[in-house]
């Protein structure tokens, strides 16, 4: 019985973090727990959609184009912002916008596109870096096609690959 | 014997006092034992720089790295010119820095190899490395019972089978320079 709460306690705990990053069953979905906080509402709905692009790119493999996509929302990075459209489209991401305020949603817009691409780049150069330490840098059109029964998950934890970081080999040691 | 003690923690501290590890603003020395300037400028530049280049060094280094650095970003200072620019400045360059990886040891460049990817005087030599077996293997193997590295082992070198720390093993070689 005592094991029974615990198993239940110890679950709760697990899946808490479900409900705040739906991304977590996802490939590098962990990167979408990394989003700084403190940022307006603009700014956080920016930072998912710059994530998710990012990890929607040949960068991240074909795995990664799988499960995101290029994801930047035309109706607020136009010079002519939809507000209506928006504001139909992230009732849940955007409520806390006074939408009555054009200087307030003219701010959160604005916050949106300033870091869409610090998070775009952020998501695709670490889904870079994690294929480039694993099996090396990914192929362009025309190589060979990569070979996923080369590799193992392991790699991700080898010293000797791409980054080597040990004394001797870099110029950061 | 305690008066040449004495004198010896004397030394020591006035030698220490002028480490790079001691002195200078706490807030940027995440650089300290990187190669990476440590540029002037105002507070927020230097604040900038830093979690631009911590956020680069992140997402494109080994796990060493991943376990130093990660994403850091004030977003009170969403639209401070000093900051943005540092933040720009600092991922740049720590950009170039971590691609450029694995700079060669000096004496590979005194004594070119000449094989590998080597070009000129050998100093863009990325293939040559010594294969000593790393210093978990022993321990890993022995706690599992099984080679464990054999079993994360299939591309080139096992992920346990270099040494973690050390990347050098050439004669002559002072880390690695």
């Amino acid at each position: 019985m005592k094991f029974a709460k615990i198993r239940i306690i110890f679950a709760a705990i697990s899946i808490a973090s479900c409900s705040t990053n739906p991304n977590w069953w996802k490939p590098n979905g962990y990167l979408f727990t990394m989003m700084p906080k403190g940022g307006s509402p603009g700014y956080n709905l920016g930072w998912r959609h710059g994530c998710q692009s990012g990890l929607g790119t040949q960068f991240a493999g074909a795995i990664g184009m799988t499960f995101y996509t290029w994801s930047r929302d035309v109706d607020i990075v136009s010079s002519k912002p939809n507000i209506e459209a928006v504001k139909d489209r992230y009732k849940k991401e955007l409520k806390d916008i006074n939408w009555n305020d054009p200087k307030d949603i003219k701010q959160n817009f604005s916050d949106y596109n300033l870091v869409f691409f610090d998070a775009y780049n952020f998501c695709r150069q670490t889904a870079l870096g994690t294929l480039r330490a694993t099996v090396g840098a990914p192929p362009v059109p025309g190589e060979t096609r990569y070979d996923p029964g080369s590799a193992n998950i392991g790699d991700i934890w080898k010293v000797g690959g791409a980054y080597d970081s040990r004394i001797g080999s870099t110029g950061y040691w | 014997m305690i008066k040449l003690f004495k004198a010896l923690i004397i030394l020591l501290f006035f030698t220490t006092s002028s480490c790079r590890w001691f002195s200078g603003d706490a807030t940027d020395n995440f650089l300290r034992n990187f190669n990476i300037p440590n540029p002037p400028g105002s507070p927020n530049f230097k604040k900038g720089f830093k979690h631009g280049c911590s956020q680069i060094l992140y997402s494109r280094g080994n796990f060493f790295y991943r376990a130093m650095f990660g994403y850091q970003y004030d977003t009170s200072l969403n639209y401070n010119k000093d900051y943005r620019f540092g933040y720009k400045r600092g991922y740049n360059a720590c950009f170039i820095s971590i691609i450029a990886s694995k700079m060669p040891s000096f004496d590979k460049a005194l004594f070119p190899a000449g094989g590998g990817n080597d070009i000129g005087m050998g100093f863009y030599n990325q293939t040559d490395y010594d294969a000593t077996s790393g210093m978990f293997d022993g321990i890993l193997n022995s706690g599992f019972g099984g080679d464990v590295g054999g079993v994360v082992d299939n591309v080139g070198g096992g992920v346990l089978n270099a040494n973690p720390l050390w990347a050098g093993g050439s004669k002559g070689q002072f880390f690695g320079q």
